[in-house]
């Protein structure tokens, strides 16, 4: 019980200090604006699945038909591509937020305080690295769902959203993730937000760029995958792919959190 | 703050960047190529609205070509490329004997339509389209004034509570 206390105590402090008005809430307002606003931008263009049909005029029907087979596959393509603009803005975001919420913990002596109480350091960390995972994930989820929902109104494959969007989670988590241990082991707010970003926007610059391996590319953000879709042309073959790396990501990201707690359980405070 | 006060901000705050984003200016000009049909006699194209659309037509080749218009549900589109035929489709707008057309279509729910052209002489098509989705889109703004809505009640609760508790 009194753990239980301890955990909420440690959760409240975080989203009085940490979080407090109005950080999170212009974090959720950001997330919310691009995620809508991209889905929004995305889906209302069928210029791109109509482009397919052929110029017979017998095969017309037929075609017209096809195409809106692949309605549902432009919704998903809606989804990931949003997504992926959403990582694109979080590689400026999250090297902010853990460098501001880590890294400043060791510059202005809040750990050392912190520590003076009987709290294990593994709490002081648990919360900073999983209140940005939770508020991330779960806005932008939400509203891509309800976004892509409205604007394409059709049945989709529920299985295939959920996986996309546990792509988008396993990007998260390996992205707050790397961020911590950088902060934990650099120890300065600036220096950490500036190599975190330099990081996180230099790599979706090169992902993006097609001569990039496209193997680490698939682990690094499963969900430029998804940009692949119509060279495979079936979802259960891009369902495939997206849920082996998204478990190899997920693995990846884990282990460098675990390996984050071990490295501030040792490091100098 | 107290949490039931942030809750309240929370919803304002999200609720002013959906009312936001229902008036920003992507580019969202939704083009398709020609559906060919009847050797050119059919022009048209198939787009998905959010919402309101400006939809434009006329005939770049000849301007003062007469030529009818129908905006057709999906489902109307599939029967006219069936069938080929628009006698058995019940159009939601139709026009004729129009050489330019623009107007802004407000009253139709978000989802798939059709707009197909028919030249009066019969002849070669040559009617150039554009669909333009308009802004704001009504349904990301109805929810966010409602997403305020919402914020301005909690607020409003929990400051009526703090009086009474005063």
């Amino acid at each position: 019980m009194s753990e239980l206390k301890n955990l909420r105590a440690s959760l409240e402090y975080e989203f009085e200090v940490n979080y407090r008005f109005p950080v999170l809430e212009c974090i959720i307002a950001i997330v919310v604006f691009v995620s809508v606003a991209s889905s929004l931008d995305l889906a209302v263009r069928y210029a791109d699945i109509i482009q397919t049909w052929p110029n017979e005029p017998e095969f017309a029907y037929s075609n017209m038909m096809f195409v809106f087979d692949r309605v549902q596959e432009h919704a998903l393509y809606v989804f990931g591509m949003s997504a992926y603009r959403v990582t694109l803005v979080l590689a400026f975001l999250v090297p902010l937020l853990i460098a501001y919420n880590v890294a400043r913990g060791f510059e202005e002596g809040i750990f050392q305080t912190m520590l003076t109480y009987p709290i294990p350091r593994r709490r002081l960390l648990l919360f900073k690295t999983l209140i940005p995972i939770t508020i991330i994930g779960v806005t932008t989820t939400v509203a891509l769902v309800l976004t892509v929902y409205l604007a394409i109104p059709g049945v989709y494959s529920i299985s295939a959203l959920f996986a996309l969007s546990l792509a988008f989670w396993a990007h998260i988590i390996l992205m707050v993730s790397v961020m911590t241990i950088i902060s934990v082991f650099l120890k300065k707010t600036l220096p950490s937000a500036l190599v975190g970003i330099g990081i996180w926007y230099g790599l979706s610059l090169l992902l993006a760029t097609p001569d990039f391996p496209s193997g680490i590319t698939s682990f690094i953000n499963p969900i430029i995958l998804v940009m692949n879709m119509r060279v495979y042309g079936n979802i259960q073959e891009l369902y495939s792919n997206v849920m082996f790396s998204i478990i190899v990501t997920f693995i990846v990201g884990l282990t460098m959190l675990f390996l984050s707690y071990r490295a501030l359980k040792s490091a100098e405070v | 703050m107290r949490i039931e006060q942030r809750i309240g901000f929370l919803f304002l705050i999200i609720g002013f960047s959906l009312i936001a984003i229902s008036f920003t200016g992507f580019s969202i000009h939704v083009y398709g190529p020609p559906v060919p049909l009847e050797s050119d006699v059919y022009f048209g194209y198939v787009f998905g609205s959010g919402g309101s659309f400006l939809l434009e037509a006329n005939d770049n080749w000849n301007a003062t070509r007469q030529f009818s218009l129908y905006l057709l549900t999906l489902d109307d589109t599939f029967m006219l490329l069936e069938e080929q035929s628009i006698m058995n489709t019940n159009p939601l707008l139709e026009y004729h004997g129009i050489s330019y057309f623009r107007q802004a279509i407000t009253e139709f729910p978000p989802g798939k339509y059709g707009v197909v052209a028919i030249p009066d002489d019969g002849g070669n098509n040559t009617i150039t389209m554009s669909v333009r989705v308009l802004h704001p889109f009504p349904e990301v703004m109805l929810t966010g004034f409602v997403s305020m809505g919402i914020g301005c009640v909690v607020i409003t609760i929990f400051k009526i509570q703090q009086r009474y508790r005063k």
